[in-house]
């Protein structure tokens, strides 16, 4: 158990410093966008694991909240020129609020009628963005957004948002690992695994599911804001129900509950679309087909309990020529 | 407690002594899981009243009257499938470990000073129900006998004053029932009074201070086993009437 932690450790530093040199040896501009555009949707698969994966709450509207975060952001700091690092925090937590607020009043709701509303909410959200043009333009969108940028420095090429949001993945995945080992994390698993036993435990389920909820959605929020600071345009057309499935099936295919899953399946779903074009027309149709195909392969992801990740580990582990009892993969 | 038209607990009024093992049996579908739903706050009765040391614990939340000092465990083991032995005794644990939130964001999981007493606390009661050689176990892979006990043992590791048990030899054979008897009287030296509902004659006669008998909703019998075992009624319900030949084999 001991050395299988180390292990861990080991491959996560290594992995930080090939990120940490991988633009100074690959030049290619496009490349670097769409490792920016993977770094970003990694943070939005790691808030639906924690929402989904962790506590249970199957939420397929998670777009609505990265729209939320967006458009909040953009109008701080397009109308009223708040700078940057305030509109970004202000619109974490305005995200996170209106989960909040969301999670509240779903308080009492079974599995099946919260996913609903998060679909409901998603097209509100929506209709929202696209109708009230006085202000978020409407379908014009809003434009000029500012780069991030602080004290006078502006992270507005490819190469220094790069870094921005290598950063920020890493603080984000930090923080959520550190709130899934916590008694916090426990409480979501327990929400998810069996709510009534958790009440009967002492857990304040409705408390801990708002809590979560809320928590999930600022982490969206924030890199919706993000999203938006780097491309510099806000649209009401990223924010729809399909996004959302795309979104979440980032979440799944890596394996609900990995938080490596969530990078990996992010990165297949973000590179897939860059390498082929044609593959972007197709690319609802081919989640589609991958999420009936994962769940009669590797129903916990590719990286979770019986998936290929454990597959390897435990071909590995044949080929040392080592007898463990029991093979987990986390 | 009425649901529409049925009475499922009928005005079933309990006192039960502090310390005491107290035995509820009856046929099935007389209203035993019910009166535990009730007195745990997971339904809102109807109708009357719960005390519990003395308080009005009546309409309150379950985890709050967990809170309390009430535990229990279900006729239907419910065990956090995913989770692991160990992470299972610490929700159980929930009530008693309170990180500080700036320790959780900022300090290694592995060094917060509450998560490691937590753990050991956790370890020492698993050694206590023979269950630590499975701590690391997905506690959804274990065989049905440990699976119980683990229940038993997440519901006592918060020291509760009072624990209830739903039928908690449903599923096992005798030798196993035995095992669980004396389960049983180990929890009670380490203080709580102890509620159990139960079909097995033997182990309820054999463990219970006093027994109360439910049917239909009502209560028809309270008193010592060895009363309950004589009384007609009670009698009556578990066989019916004008049929006193198997009387002795209670």
């Amino acid at each position: 158990m001991n050395i299988d932690i180390k292990k861990g450790n080991k491959i996560s530093i290594l992995v930080v410093i090939f990120a940490i040199f991988l633009p100074l040896v690959v030049k290619n501009e496009y490349f670097i966008r769409v490792i920016n555009v993977f770094f970003l949707y990694s943070v939005v698969a790691l808030s639906i694991n924690l929402i989904v994966g962790i506590c249970g709450l199957l939420d397929m509207g998670r777009a609505a909240f990265m729209g939320l975060g967006a458009y909040c952001s953009a109008i701080l700091s397009v109308k009223l020129g708040v700078p940057f690092v305030l509109s970004f925090i202000i619109a974490g937590i305005f995200t996170g609020l209106v989960g909040a607020i969301l999670g509240f009043l779903c308080r009492k709701s079974t599995f099946d009628y919260l996913t609903l509303v998060t679909i409901g909410f998603n097209v509100i959200c929506q209709v929202v963005f696209l109708n009230w043009i006085s202000l978020t333009n409407g379908t014009m969108g809003i434009r000029k957004i500012p780069s991030p940028n602080f004290g006078g420095f502006y992270f507005d090429t490819n190469i220094s948002f790069y870094y921005f949001a290598l950063a920020f993945l890493l603080l984000c995945y930090v923080i959520i690992k550190r709130i899934c080992k916590s008694k916090l994390g426990r409480a979501f698993e327990a929400i998810r695994d069996d709510p009534i036993a958790a009440e009967y435990a002492g857990i304040n389920v409705e408390f801990y599911k708002i809590i979560n909820f809320s928590i999930g959605s600022l982490f969206t929020g924030l890199t919706g804001a993000l999203f938006v600071h780097y491309t510099q345009y806000a649209s009401p057309y990223n924010y729809t129900l399909d996004e959302s499935i795309y979104q979440l099936q980032m979440a799944i295919l890596g394996g609900l509950g990995s938080l490596p899953g969530s990078l990996l399946g992010t990165f297949i779903l973000v590179a897939l679309p860059e390498i082929s074009r044609s593959f972007y027309e197709y690319r609802l149709l081919f989640v589609g087909i991958l999420m009936v195909v994962m769940m009669l392969y590797y129903p916990n992801g590719l990286l979770g309990k019986s998936g290929v990740g454990e597959k390897i580990f435990s071909l590995r582990e044949k080929f040392e020529g080592h007898q463990k009892a029991g093979g987990k993969c986390e | 407690m009425h649901f529409g038209g049925v009475k499922a607990v009928d005005e079933v009024d309990i006192s039960v002594n502090e310390g005491e093992i107290f035995g509820i049996i009856g046929p099935n579908g007389a209203g035993k899981s019910t009166f535990f739903n009730v007195l745990t706050g997971f339904y809102k009765p109807t109708s009357g009243n719960i005390y519990f040391l003395g308080n009005e614990i009546t309409k309150r939340p379950v985890h709050e009257i967990v809170s309390l000092g009430i535990s229990r465990t279900f006729q239907n083991i419910r065990l956090f499938d995913q989770m692991s032995v160990l992470d299972n005794m610490l929700v159980g644990m929930h009530l008693k470990i309170h990180p500080k939130f700036n320790h959780i964001l900022l300090m290694n999981p592995n060094k917060i000073a509450e998560e490691s007493k937590g753990r050991k606390e956790a370890k020492s009661v698993l050694e206590m129900f023979n269950l630590i050689d499975a701590a690391n176990s997905v506690a959804g892979s274990l065989p049905y006998g440990k699976k119980r006990r683990l229940e038993i043992a997440r519901a006592m590791i918060c020291k509760p004053k009072l624990i209830l048990l739903d039928e908690p030899s449903a599923g096992m054979n005798p030798s196993e029932t035995i095992e669980l008897m004396k389960l049983i009287i180990k929890i009670r030296e380490l203080g709580p009074t102890i509620i159990v509902i139960e079909h097995n004659m033997k182990l309820i006669m054999g463990i219970s201070d006093r027994i109360a008998v439910l049917n239909f909703g009502k209560k028809i019998a309270e008193g010592i086993p060895t009363e309950i075992k004589c009384n007609k009624q009670v009698i009556e319900a578990y066989l019916g009437r004008e049929d006193d030949s198997n009387v002795g084999n209670f």
